[in-house]
């Protein structure tokens, strides 16, 4: 009874091990989702950066990127594409792919992970594995009039500014003027060079 | 030896001696001065509310406060800065004044020529009078705003609006008014 | 009798599948961000449209200006796309030249790495260029920079004649 038992576990232990070792030795990606913007703004573009790394060893076949986190009521992508394929990913080596997206509205949004699917080798029996990217986590979209007050150049306030301001500096100064020039004009008679 | 004129104890020429040397100004001097002050100190108001995006309503009352504060010493800058400048305008004017009024009344006889000296007197306090105040509004108003734009958009960029608003007014028209009691 | 026939097929077969793309047509779009104010990096997209006269178009590697070597993404079929990103600050304007491989080409390069020969000696499949015309970094000058230098430049005036009449 005992014996069986014993080989029993060392079956079982074998097994596991086979397992881990064609998980070590198959491919393993990690994406990171990341937004390169400082500020969300509507209507103007927001850069969205996947960095697709493959830690395992060997190669990621038929790689599957799906982002279905912009919804196309409020997004309009206007570079690259947000559903991908690779055919091919080498092991132990990491890229980046970017899209470009605006939003349509305003408001805070829930930036979520991406999804990839992959095979972890070049066998045509390895297994299928599914991953999500991080998440970027919420993120406020500014309205564009708001952003537009804070950072526009302000000439034409400043313009304004500068019209106001002249006739406290003009007027005194040509009066002062004025009376100066006059009285020195009255000097000049006398003096001789 | 002076004669006492019917209202007091000077003769015009005292009168006139005490006036150069008073720092007291007469009320047209006074309400050309507050009206200027206040007017400088009213317009950026302008710029912190399109630019540093002020709320007029909510500030009224720190508005209205400060305003009033550097009227105050705004005025006290174009004061001092007048009675400083007053005197040197006048030693330069002296002459000219001189032979301006002798050619215009040279033609009067009846005229003593004591009066004339008062006259002559009379017309160079007023022109030191005039070139002295409009002067000292053109100098204080340009340093006003000179402190004024590089303290809330330089030094004082990153504290609140309000904060800015307070100091930037505070620290240009104070600092006129300290600098104008000083310079000799 | 089937057997005369089979080998010829077979071949036909092999033949068809296993040639690879040539004299593919290509057609490029890309797109720069242009806008440098809301950003911290400049991203560079090119989207490529390969079509093939004859044969079957195997994966493809791109190789970037920086030397980096990257697989293509498939968007569509016959569409691919080639992105990447650069620091706004060194993101210079002008062409960006991308070296795109095929399967053969990928395995040549990665031959003359292995034998640190330069990359530039193996022959690419095709090349394409993605254009960068410069993004906005602001106003050129800031109003308050103009306003600042004029108020000190009266302010300097105002002092000078100051000094002239009490001199």
């Amino acid at each position: 009874m005992i014996k069986k038992i014993v080989i029993l576990l060392l079956a079982t232990l074998a097994y596991c091990a086979e397992e881990k070792q064609e998980e070590n030795l198959g491919a393993r990606l990690l994406v990171s989702k990341q937004i390169l913007n400082r500020y969300l703004v509507e209507t103007k573009d927001i850069e969205v950066k996947y960095s697709i790394h493959n830690i395992g060893k060997a190669p990621a076949v038929n790689v599957q990127l799906v982002d279905n986190g912009f919804n196309t009521e409020a997004f309009e992508i206007v570079g690259g594409h947000l559903n991908t394929r690779f055919q091919r990913i080498p092991p132990e080596s990491n890229f980046t792919h970017v899209v470009v997206v605006r939003p349509k509205r305003y408001g805070y949004f829930n930036f979520t992970s991406a999804e990839v699917t992959y095979r972890s080798s070049d066998d045509i029996n390895a297994k299928v594995q599914v991953s999500y990217s991080s998440e970027p986590g919420e993120g406020g979209i500014v309205a564009f009039r708001d952003y537009d007050k804070k950072f526009s150049a302000h000439y034409w306030d400043w313009l304004a500014f500068a019209l106001m301001t002249s006739p406290s500096l003009v007027i005194p100064l040509a009066l002062w003027f004025n009376s100066k020039n006059t009285y020195e004009k009255l000097n000049k008679p006398t003096k001789k060079h | 030896m002076s004669k006492s004129s019917s209202k007091g104890g000077f003769t015009k020429e005292e009168e006139l001696l005490l006036q150069d040397f008073s720092r007291n100004v007469s009320t047209k001097s006074s309400a050309l001065f507050y009206g200027n002050a206040f007017i400088v100190s009213a317009v950026p108001i302008w710029l912190f509310w399109r630019i540093h995006m002020m709320d007029i309503y909510s500030s009224l009352i720190l508005f209205i406060g400060v305003t009033a504060a550097s009227t105050y010493l705004l005025a006290m800058a174009y004061r001092n800065t007048k009675f400083t400048l007053k005197h040197k305008i006048a030693i330069k004017r002296e002459e000219a004044v001189t032979r301006d009024l002798l050619k215009k009344l040279s033609d009067d006889k009846k005229m003593s020529k004591k009066e004339k000296d008062e006259r002559i007197l009379w017309q160079k306090n007023e022109v030191a009078d005039f070139e002295a105040t409009t002067y000292s509004i053109f100098h204080n108003n340009a340093l006003f705003l000179t402190i004024v734009i590089l303290a809330s958009f330089y030094f004082l960029r990153s504290l609140t609006p309000a904060v800015n608003y307070t100091l930037s007014i505070g620290t240009a028209s104070g600092l006129l008014a300290l600098l104008s009691t000083g310079s000799n | 009798m089937s057997k005369i026939f089979v080998l010829p097929v077979l071949l036909t077969f092999l033949v068809g599948f296993g040639s690879a793309c040539s004299n593919p047509q290509v057609t490029s779009k890309s797109f720069t961000t242009k806008d440098a104010t809301i950003v911290s990096h400049i991203g560079f997209i090119s989207e490529i449209t390969v079509k093939c006269t004859t044969g079957v178009l195997s994966s493809l590697y791109a190789e970037l200006e920086d030397g980096s070597i990257i697989p293509v993404a498939v968007v569509a079929p016959e569409t691919f796309q080639v992105s990447w990103i650069e620091e706004s600050k060194s993101a210079r304007s002008g062409q960006r030249l991308i070296r795109i491989f095929d399967e053969e080409g990928y395995t040549a390069l990665r031959k003359a790495i292995r034998n640190n020969e330069p990359t530039g000696s193996v022959p690419e499949f095709f090349s394409v260029y993605v254009h960068h015309s410069g993004a906005y970094n602001g106003p050129w000058v800031k109003s308050e920079f103009i306003a600042v230098v004029l108020s000190i430049l009266v302010s300097q005036f105002a002092l000078t004649t100051k000094s002239k009449i009490v001199s």
